[in-house]
């Protein structure tokens, strides 16, 4: 049972792949700045982004399975005298395995537990490659320019007709260089979630969450960029139905806690997500 | 028990977010041969374009004409820098204009300026928080 508003989720038991189509509208509505003071966005300054991906998901032994993510953004930006503007592209691809070490219902009084371990691929483009591309408002920019390691467990505990979930991951970029020929390297990422749920109707599953993300400071050749950590939390609902054997839709709706010291040198979204998924057996 | 232990877990990185306010107020760095001093066109700085007006003085206190300025503001804090390359004009001796100064988004920005002329160098560095 599940309702997942983050990642791809997991197969059910009986599927050999599944694919799915989410979309989300993010509007951007403030940001916390390195004091960890939330300040709206001004009449000067506005971001929304249009996130879409493909995913898929595929069995390749009983308990493990292979994951891949084509994401591709649509931005939209109005910045002062640079007037407003919109653009995007391909995002940073993602791929992974995931092992059920632990399936649902395995043991009773233990937890079902999951771990993942992907790649992410720097196909987006990142910001400083914007100015190559003479876009000024930097509606292009759809990536982080960086390959990067994640790994991740995830411990879900069903009582029908509830279940809890953690998710734990860790995200490690790996070096870079920028357009300027400069060292870069993002900190890596700690993210964590709690998640409750419950089957509302036969085949409905409604759930919340909050999120919590930190990622340390930003190298620049070697050297540790001072305020550069950044922090973000957020709460969620998600919803499931699957109206068919092989199809579910999901929606979700997801806002960053936009409050002094719940954030720190990061955009806060309030993010609306709906999606298809089709799974094969 | 894993419920109570990510419940630890969580304000646990509660406890850490919290933790994480460090301000940075307006701030300038200067060294080299020169004297620099800049100021907006328009200030306060605005997510946009800017113009910042460079003003260059040898030791002695005279006007440096004809040198070379490179100017780079970054976002440090995100890892990156402008989407657009500042260009430099000299108005009259000693005085610079450097347009676009292009911020993008708000935030707390730094901006680099580099002055050279034959043998001798300065560099500039001050950050504010652009809104």
């Amino acid at each position: 049972m599940s309702a997942s508003a983050v990642g791809v989720g997991r197969l059910l038991s009986w599927e050999r792949f599944a694919v799915g189509f989410r979309t989300a509208f993010a509007a951007g509505i403030g940001r916390w700045d390195s004091s960890a003071h939330f300040a709206r966005y001004g009449d000067n300054y506005a971001e929304h982004a249009w996130r879409s991906e493909f995913w898929s998901m595929v069995a390749i032994s009983e308990r493990a399975s292979a994951y891949l993510r084509l994401p591709w953004a649509l931005n939209y930006k109005q910045v002062g005298n640079l007037g407003d503007g919109a653009g995007g592209g391909l995002g940073d691809i993602q791929a992974g395995l995931r092992y059920e070490a632990v399936e649902i219902g395995e043991f009773q009084w233990f937890p079902a537990i999951a771990l993942t371990l992907g790649v992410s691929f720097p196909s987006g483009r990142a910001t400083d490659q914007a100015q190559a591309h003479a876009d000024a408002l930097g509606t292009s920019v759809t990536g982080r320019g960086a390959w990067a390691i994640n790994a991740g467990v995830s411990l879900e505990k069903t009582k029908i007709p509830w279940f809890v979930r953690v998710d734990l991951g860790i995200g490690v970029p790996l070096p870079r260089d920028t357009v300027s020929g400069q060292t870069l390297r993002f900190g890596p990422q700690l993210q964590t979630a709690l998640t409750v749920g419950r089957e509302v109707l036969p085949r409905v599953v409604v759930s919340v969450y909050g999120r919590l993300q930190w990622e340390s400071a930003i190298l620049v050749a070697g050297v540790a960029i001072d305020n550069s950590s950044r922090a973000d939390s957020g709460v969620g609902a998600a919803c499931s139905w699957r109206f068919d054997s092989h199809w579910t839709a999901q929606l979700a709706i997801d806002s960053s806690l936009a409050f002094d010291g719940l954030g720190d040198n990061q955009p806060a979204q309030l993010t609306s997500t709906i999606g298809l998924r089709y799974g094969y057996f | 028990m894993s419920n109570r232990i990510s419940m630890i877990a969580l304000l646990t990185l509660i406890a850490a977010l919290a933790c994480t306010a460090c301000g940075s107020d307006e701030s300038e760095i200067n060294s080299g041969a020169f004297e620099i001093t800049a100021a907006l066109e328009s200030s306060p700085a605005a997510v946009g374009r800017n113009t910042l007006m460079v003003t260059l003085k040898d030791s002695a206190g005279a006007p440096v004409e004809g040198a070379t300025l490179v100017v780079d503001p970054q976002m440090l804090m995100h890892g990156h820098g402008s989407t657009e390359q500042v260009v430099v004009s000299e108005m009259s001796a000693g005085v610079y204009k450097c347009t676009p100064l292009t911020f993008q988004m708000p935030g707390m920005w730094q901006v680099t300026i580099d002055a050279k002329k034959g043998e001798l160098t300065g560099r500039k560095v001050f950050s504010f928080e652009v809104k």
